[in-house]
């Protein structure tokens, strides 16, 4: 189920497994430290094996992948514009992802500004001058992708690492 | 004046909060650690450059203006320009009569903010109960009406 070879995506939702059952005392939750261990050693060796641009690629992929996931399974789809900002700035505020704050939305255009604090991938990292959040980008694009049934492009444009204390997104459907 | 102190008083100027003109470039024969000491200083007088452009506009509510890019002197005003950026939609949000928004962690901002939605919440509640009690009274008063001219017809 997990290691089978595939030509397509096969994760869904309950690959993630009865977490109550299998940890009655850890709990379900763990440390943003061990979050990013994964996820930091995984870009390295990512990085090592297929380049930066390919390496930066696969996470936004995977990032699409569970924030389309994520769209589908925790929230609510048929909810208007307004109501799927608020259940969705809350959701991500109550698994502790991320303070998500909207700056622009032209609903015409489907053109958005929106801001992501206290991030889960990069808040506290070190100032390198450049954005890190290839993850969240895919995260992003997969639930608009999802809600709007259109394909999004999103792009970090600020970043804790940049110097900037708050992740800005900019999105726009693709063309 | 002597590089060293062309340096100091361009530290010092930066401090008063003045604008003071790139260094030139050291001459070939300077120390390695003097050269980099003006290419820093040049470093921290351009940002400050872009920095105040920025901040004056932010001081005067121009939200439109982008912050500089990559640049660490004002990492918290960035994030203030954030943060109002997302107030203003919020508000703007709330003057179409959309009332799901909630600020978060935003001090007292939050707090006012979220005050206001909860009154607003409130007085579109009994607006609402209101409606629906005139709307009941309306319907009451039509049957009593009919019941009066049935009896009156008797």
């Amino acid at each position: 189920m997990f290691k089978e070879e595939r030509a397509e995506y096969k994760f869904q939702w309950k690959d993630l497994g009865n977490i109550e059952v299998g940890r009655p005392n850890l709990g379900p939750t763990t440390m943003v430290s061990v979050y990013r261990l994964m996820q930091y050693t995984l870009r390295d060796v990512l990085i090592s094996k297929y380049g930066v641009e390919s390496a930066n690629k696969l996470l936004s992929e995977a990032g699409k992948l569970a924030g389309t996931e994520f769209c589908k399974n925790l929230l609510d789809l048929t909810a208007n514009f307004e109501a799927f900002v608020a259940q969705l700035q809350e959701t991500l505020k109550s698994l502790n992802i991320g303070v998500l704050r909207i700056e622009k939305a032209d609903l015409s255009k489907m053109d958005f500004v929106l801001t992501v604090s206290e991030d889960l991938d990069c808040s506290g990292l070190p100032l390198t001058g450049e954005t890190v959040c290839d993850y969240d980008e895919g995260f992003i694009a997969g639930i608009l992708n999802t809600y709007t049934g259109k394909d999004f492009v999103v792009k970090e444009i600020d970043c804790w690492a940049t110097g900037d204390r708050t992740c800005r997104f900019t999105a726009g459907i693709k063309k | 004046m002597f590089l060293l102190e062309r340096v100091s008083d361009a530290l010092l100027r930066l401090a008063r909060g003045e604008l003071p003109d790139l260094l030139n470039p050291p001459a070939p024969n300077v120390s390695e650690e003097v050269a980099r000491l003006v290419d820093a200083t040049n470093n921290i007088i351009k940002e400050y450059a872009n920095a105040r452009s920025f901040l004056m506009s932010l001081s005067e509510g121009s939200l439109d203006v982008d912050p500089p890019p990559r640049n660490f002197l004002i990492s918290p005003f960035k994030q203030l320009h954030s943060n109002l950026r997302h107030l203003t939609w919020q508000t703007q949000q709330v003057s179409k009569g959309d009332l799901s928004q909630q600020v978060d962690f935003l001090g007292d901002f939050s707090l006012a903010f979220n005050s206001m939605i909860d009154s607003l919440k409130e007085k579109r509640r009994i607006e609402e109960a209101l409606r629906k009690s005139h709307e009941d009274l309306k319907s009451a008063n039509t049957l009593i009406m009919e019941s009066i001219e049935y009896a009156s017809s008797i």
